[in-house]
């Protein structure tokens, strides 16, 4: 293992940071810390990382065997978490406005958690899965593995609502992707597909309420479950993140992605961004994942854009110039827009003379 | 169906078509030749499916189709494979069945079994082809009958013998197809097939290198280009991959 090899793979590390900062949040009476992290911070640090190069990596064994098992790690880290967390809820008897810092926080933590969820619902071991399954449950969405599974068999089909329409917003298709969710996660109970994960995912959340019930007492508990709810909410407006303009009418679906080649961004949703990459072969792990040649970029950070697509006209204001752009010149990776979130790479880029 | 089965040459002319499975040029003389299969065995439509088992992302589906390709096609633009019980029983279940024996649980799977009637399937026989243990690609192949009760005859034993056989040679041309491509796709050679098998079997580093003739540094470094190739974390889950795909049979 070179010092270079240990370097870049430690940048993985990062993903541990958000549940790290809630739970020393919480302690040093700094709630928001976690939030603050992922919302402000990381968004903002991008500008300064850079970018993942185009070449792909290539892992030495024993990297690869650390990276593999980095999940877990997380899964460990993220309960004793939420242990401290509600420890700290229980002991200093928090006012309405340190709980809502709590929850801000956890819901930034929760919303990550989902990317770790998602890797380990996706390896072959059916240990690892389980352990996705009541990461999922924990998080307050026991429904994930249903979801990212139809979600690859259907992807990018509009009418079944895992893209959504042109003209859709946020909110509506959240709505209408959430019904379709558990439409198909009743179906699929009832027909006995895969329901044993299911019901240990809800088993997790289920579980993971009462603990909050139980140790933190009624107003952890309702905490616990507004949180859950936008959680599971942020995962549909993510999809619509990731899939907007690019749905299809055919049977076929295709496997268009926005993607982002921010580094600090591949580092805290484990290679999430390189979304098109992710659903041509769903298999590869994600410390191997690169983005894909003539994919459609995003225009900003996914904390930038969440909160963009909150606003309807606001999100469609930046992104149909990128898929505009896309679409004329699809291996013409840099949309214009992206120059206003990504100041660092603007300016190398900026020959003299160029327009601004 | 009792007509059918007692008619002379029943049994050699589907046998015939079974024989030649094996030596298939390609995609398209497969299909070729399930058709054929199908109509010796009786059947108006067939499909073949071979996958591996647990794939929820459905990444390793190879279809091999002899049926109406609007069925195919409504089947695809539906997401049908989420639901589809014949598809279950086959994953779970070694017995060839007719379908109209396997319960049908949800809404969805009633419409599947419409949309298949609809396509001239209205009875319908499952033929699972089981794996050898440690290999996870599976198949299954279906056949269809437009008349009403036609696989439910008390003679489709008959059938069941010739089907399996079939589904089994079938079974064996992909995974050989995909075995190919995995070995093109990763750009694996007999030389590393050889290395797999050895840690596979569970010998170390040294006992590689001194059954190869190699350093340790060597073998070291030919399994740090293989598991990169493969995308595995390490090379005993690079062995375990390649067996499971039936790379070292």
């Amino acid at each position: 293992v070179t010092s270079r090899e240990a370097a870049a793979a430690s940048g993985f590390l990062t993903f541990l940071v958000p549940p790290t900062l809630l739970a020393s949040g919480t302690l040093a009476g700094q709630a928001w810390l976690a939030f603050a992290a992922v919302f402000i911070v990381a968004p903002l640090l991008r500008a300064v990382i850079g970018e993942v190069s185009d070449k792909p990596r290539q892992w030495s064994e024993v990297t690869a065997t650390v990276l593999e098992m980095l999940p877990v790690v997380y899964v460990l880290v993220l309960i004793s978490t939420l242990a401290v967390t509600l420890v700290c809820i229980r002991r200093a008897n928090l006012a309405a406005g340190a709980l809502v810092s709590v929850g801000a926080s956890m819901f930034a933590v929760f919303v990550l958690a989902s990317c770790v969820a998602h890797e380990l619902l996706h390896r072959k071991s059916v240990l690892m899965r389980a352990l996705g399954g009541v990461l999922s449950g924990v998080i307050g969405y026991p429904l994930l593995e249903t979801d990212h599974r139809n979600h690859h068999r259907l992807a990018n089909r509009m009418r079944l609502a895992e893209a959504p329409y042109p003209t859709e917003t946020v909110w509506q298709f959240s709505f209408r992707r959430g019904s379709a969710v558990i439409r198909r996660a009743t179906e699929e109970h009832r027909a006995g597909i895969r329901s044993h994960r299911l019901w240990l995912a809800i088993a997790a959340m289920v579980g993971t309420a009462a603990l909050f019930a139980v140790v933190a007492g009624v107003r952890a508990f309702v905490l616990y479950l507004i949180v859950a709810a936008l959680s599971a909410w942020s995962l549909q407006a993510i999809t619509y993140l990731q899939h907007w303009g690019l749905g299809t009418t055919d049977s076929s679906g295709s496997d268009l992605g926005w993607e982002d080649r921010c580094r600090l961004q591949q580092w805290l949703t484990l290679g999430i961004s390189f979304h098109q990459a992710h659903h041509s072969a769903q298999r590869i792990p994600y410390y191997r994942l690169m983005v894909q040649r003539g994919s459609p970029r995003m225009p900003a950070s996914y904390a930038v854009l969440f909160v963009a697509c909150l606003f309807p006209p606001l999100h469609r204001t930046i992104m149909k110039p990128a898929l505009a752009r896309w679409t004329q010149q699809p291996q013409e990776a840099m949309p214009a827009r992206r120059r206003v979130f990504c100041g660092r790479l603007a300016l190398r880029r900026r020959r003299p003379g160029a327009p601004p | 169906l009792s007509a059918f089965v007692s008619q002379p040459g029943y049994a050699a002319r589907a046998l015939d078509v079974i024989l030649r499975v094996a030596r298939a040029p390609d995609q398209a003389a497969a299909v070729e030749l399930l058709h054929e299969g199908a109509q010796a065995l009786g059947a108006e439509q067939a499909v073949f499916a071979s996958f591996v088992r647990d794939d929820d992302a459905r990444e390793s589906f190879r279809f091999l189709l002899a049926c109406d390709p609007v069925w195919c096609f409504k089947y695809q633009e539906q997401g049908w494979f989420a639901d589809d019980p014949w598809l279950w029983y086959a994953m779970t279940n070694s017995e060839p069945i007719a379908a109209s024996a396997i319960p049908l649980r949800t809404q969805r799977q009633r419409d599947f079994q419409r949309l298949a009637a609809e396509f001239g399937c209205a009875s319908f026989y499952i033929v699972p082809a089981p794996s050898s243990s440690g290999v996870s690609r599976l198949g299954v192949l279906g056949l269809g009958s437009s008349r009403q009760g036609f696989f439910e005859s008390p003679s489709i034993n008959a059938v069941k013998v010739l089907a399996r056989g079939l589904a089994m040679e079938l079974s064996q041309w992909c995974a050989s197809q995909v075995r190919q491509e995995l070995l093109v796709q990763c750009r694996i050679s007999e030389d590393d097939l050889q290395l797999l098998r050895m840690e596979y079997a569970g010998l170390q580093t040294k006992d590689i290198s001194k059954e190869l003739g190699l350093s340790a540094t060597s073998v070291n470094s030919r399994f740090q280009r293989l598991i990169n190739r493969m995308a595995a974390p390490n090379r005993h889950a690079a062995a375990r991959l390649a067996a499971e795909y039936g790379l070292l049979q």
